[in-house]
């Protein structure tokens, strides 16, 4: 077929792929040829693997490729399910820019608000191969990509010529045999396709970066070689991160920047007795300021995505009055990134983060002398510093009455966050069951302190913006909505606050203190 | 996965055609689609030039205990499978009729493949048979194809009636194989508007280019992709996908 929809056909995704490292394209080719394959013409693409930063499509057991020839294709696939196709303008760089319809829902649902970006990019010479049965049905499909280059890695040489073999539904035999055919020619089947082997030959990672959980740590092994294992990791994804955060490619980068300079804080708080008092003190002074410039620019991003969410049920016409404090947050929120940003650049901060990560990759200088705790066994320190989290906790939590300040509920919620932290960053070294339900436990409180804390600060932020929209002298209609969404979202602080005692109570019982004893190791009281 | 038909009591109204380019319109905006020809003439079959086989025949289809999985085919087109029919297929009310439940089946043969698809596209046999009753428990929309002549119109009024219940699907009637050239046809095609305010606004004629299907086995976007019966199916499926996704 030569019309529009030929290169629409049948090309191998979710495919099985054969390498050929010693033969041309045009020896595959005819030995296809000889095979009963029919060629089409051979077309120059750009393939092009995409996901978030952090892989969530991998993660999902998704697979999106956009194929740029003379249209775009997205190719969407899965395992265990069909592959869809979707012509488009332009690969998407959100999952907004995609027609609404189930592609978008499906991408949507596992990338979330994060930005799709080229993982590894490919340009290719591609000739697709068909073969037909008497009716002139397609049975067997081939593709032979000629590798031309990987974006931005030009110096590398990935196996110049790869085969995806599609198995088509139905028609297992024929890709059986086509197999057959390759392997007889010489080819090596590959475990992963064509775009994985140039991530693998690039050394790009597919499933985005690591987090603490794919730190896997001895638990024998000294404190301060699991700390700075711990630590290592945190300014790996504080590194990833950054150029993301100053970007604004998506607010998670400046989300997952913010929880990897938490959990350092909360490391380095934990270790005094561990680390090197020289690097504990200028390090935790530097992650402090981080931690700082960090804030509002989060605050303000979490408002701006959440808005539809706390005038989701507002009259229509409130929605509308309340335009200009959208406008003003959007405002407050450009500038915030400006701050952040100057702060991200400067060179001071780029210095100490560069500075910190070489400290931790260079031999521990710990001086003559020792922290006290530097080479205890790690368990001993982690299970120590994580029961005192945890009755640090218990005891602050017991003292919240309903008329207690909120900064105290606020101080709360940073303990249990610490506590989480912890059993996060060194949750390799705790018995994973008892772990999980102890984590569960302690995640229903943390959902109730959230949700208090976020309420608290929108509503101060609410309070400041109706002030400075009053000064403007802004129609009434707005101040009056304003007033109106300052109730309602205080009104969820109150239920949050008037449900914390019994959240609390779930909390502090026996089990919670058992499963972390057997988490850590010691078996229940 | 949203399960719609091509339905319509009278036959030779443009039902196959309908489900064949709608299939294809349907994947190439992006859908995983599932085409199950449950015709006995299997000209869904035909168009995708698969082999008319139902291994076991049109029992096994219907009393296997597994799912329509084993019985699916690969079309020539990416993200577009198919179910093929065979001759056996004219027994089908019969093998249901042996069933507990036979109006559940065909929901339960689809069942498994909610994940794998977006969308399945059944391609009726014409009449009110157990295996139609079948069909309008599985499906959330039926696409009734109705050519602008007095018996079409009687036919959509007697369908409509019998589906007036709240639990019923969806009925999405269209107007098919319209002559513009006959006066009768366009004085209906008004009538149709007016009575029938569901109807979707995409009108397919009838076209010497659809006629061709048969000759090029393909749906018309494959063959003539710029002529206007593919820019109407393609009309037809953005119409069918606002209502089942609004």
């Amino acid at each position: 077929m030569t019309n529009a929809a030929t290169f629409w056909l049948v090309t191998g995704l979710m495919s099985t792929t054969f390498a050929a490292a010693q033969h041309t394209p045009h020896d595959v080719a005819t030995a296809l040829a000889n095979a009963g394959f029919v060629l089409e013409p051979v077309r120059t693409i750009e393939r092009t693997l995409l996901d978030t930063f952090d892989g969530r499509l991998h993660t999902a057991g998704l697979r999106l490729e956009s194929r740029v020839g003379h249209a775009t294709e997205l190719v969407l696939s899965g395992v265990d399910t069909a592959t869809a196709v979707l012509l488009v303008a332009a690969a998407p760089s959100v999952t907004d820019q995609l027609p609404a319809g189930p592609f978008r829902r499906r991408v949507a649902e596992a990338a979330e608000d994060r930005a799709l970006l080229a993982v590894v990019r490919v340009r290719t010479r591609c000739t697709s191969a068909s073969r037909r049965d008497a009716d002139g049905k397609i049975v067997a499909a081939a593709t032979i990509w000629e590798q031309l280059s990987i974006d931005g890695h030009d110096g590398l040489t990935m196996v110049p010529c790869t085969v995806e073999v599609e198995t088509l539904r139905g028609f297992e035999k024929h890709a059986r045999k086509t197999f057959a055919t390759l392997a007889g020619l010489g080819l090596a089947q590959l475990d992963h396709d064509t775009l994985a082997e140039a991530a693998r030959v690039a050394q790009i990672h597919i499933g985005g970066y690591p987090g603490p959980s794919d730190i896997v740590l001895d638990p024998a092994m000294l404190a301060i070689d699991g700390c700075c294992e711990v630590l290592t990791g945190l300014a790996n994804t504080i590194a990833a991160n950054w150029q993301g955060t100053i970007d604004e490619t998506d607010i998670e980068f400046l989300h997952d920047l913010r929880i990897a300079v938490r959990r350092t804080r909360t490391v380095l708080g934990e270790a005094k007795k561990v680390l090197p008092s020289h690097m504990l003190s200028k390090a935790r002074t530097e992650f402090a300021q981080l931690g700082s410039v960090t804030g509002p620019s989060r605050d303000l991003d979490v408002y701006i995505v959440e808005w539809p969410t706390y005038t989701d049920g507002l009259a229509p016409d409130i929605v509308s009055a309340l335009e200009p404090v959208r406008a003003l947050l959007r405002q407050r929120q450009i500038a915030a990134h400006r701050e952040l940003n100057d702060a991200l650049r400067a060179p001071t901060t780029t210095a100490f983060v560069t500075q910190w990560r070489l400290w931790l990759a260079g031999p521990i200088d710990d001086g003559d002398e020792p922290a006290p705790a530097a080479h205890d066994p790690l368990i001993d320190v982690v299970a120590k510093r994580i029961m005192s989290a945890h009755t640090r906790l218990v005891e602050a939590g017991r003292l919240i009455r309903s008329d207690t300040p909120a900064e105290h509920v606020h101080d709360l919620r940073k303990d249990a966050k610490k506590l989480r932290y912890l059993i996060e960053c060194f949750g390799s070294v705790l018995s994973e069951k008892p772990r999980k339900t102890f984590v569960r436990r302690l995640k229903v409180l943390q959902d109730n302190l959230g949700v208090h804390q976020d309420a608290e600060v929108h509503v101060a932020t609410l309070r400041e913006i109706a002030d400075e929209l009053h000064e403007r002298g802004e129609t009434s209609a707005t101040m009056l909505a304003v007033g109106q969404l300052t109730e309602r979202i205080d009104q969820r602080r109150r239920a949050a606050r008037a449900e914390f005692a019994e959240r609390f109570a779930a909390y502090d019982i026996d089990d919670t203190r058992d499963d972390l004893e057997r988490a850590l190791g010691r078996g229940p009281r | 996965m949203k399960v719609v038909a091509t339905y319509n009591i009278k036959g030779g109204v443009g039902k196959t055609a309908t489900a064949v380019n709608l299939a294809y319109e349907a994947t190439r905006a992006g859908n995983r689609v599932l085409l199950w020809d449950l015709d006995p003439q299997c000209a869904a079959t035909f168009f995708f030039r698969i082999k008319p086989t139902v291994k076991g025949g049109a029992k096994r289809l219907i009393e296997s205990n597994g799912s329509l999985a084993a019985h699916i085919r690969a079309t020539d087109h990416l993200g577009l499978d198919l179910v093929p029919a065979d001759f056996s297929m004219r027994n089908l009310d019969l093998h249901l009729d042996t069933r507990k439940r036979p109006t559940r089946r065909i929901t339960t043969l689809l069942e498994p493949l909610a994940d794998q698809y977006d969308i399945a596209i059944l391609d009726c046999p014409p009449g009110i048979t157990l295996t139609s009753e079948s069909v309008f428990a599985a499906c959330d929309a039926l696409l009734v194809p109705t050519v602008p002549t007095t018996l079409s119109m009687r036919t959509l009024d007697q369908l409509i009636s019998f589906l007036a219940d709240a639990d019923r699907p969806l009925v999405l009637p269209f107007v098919s194989m319209i002559d513009r050239r006959k006066k009768l046809q366009r004085d209906f095609l008004a009538e149709i508007f007016e009575r029938v305010p569901a109807h979707l606004p995409t009108v397919i004629a009838s076209t010497s280019v659809i006629e061709r299907m048969g000759i090029e086995r393909a749906p018309v976007a494959v063959f003539a992709p710029r002529s206007q019966s593919a820019l109407a199916y393609r009309e037809l499926w953005a119409d069918v996908a606002r209502r089942l996704w609004a």
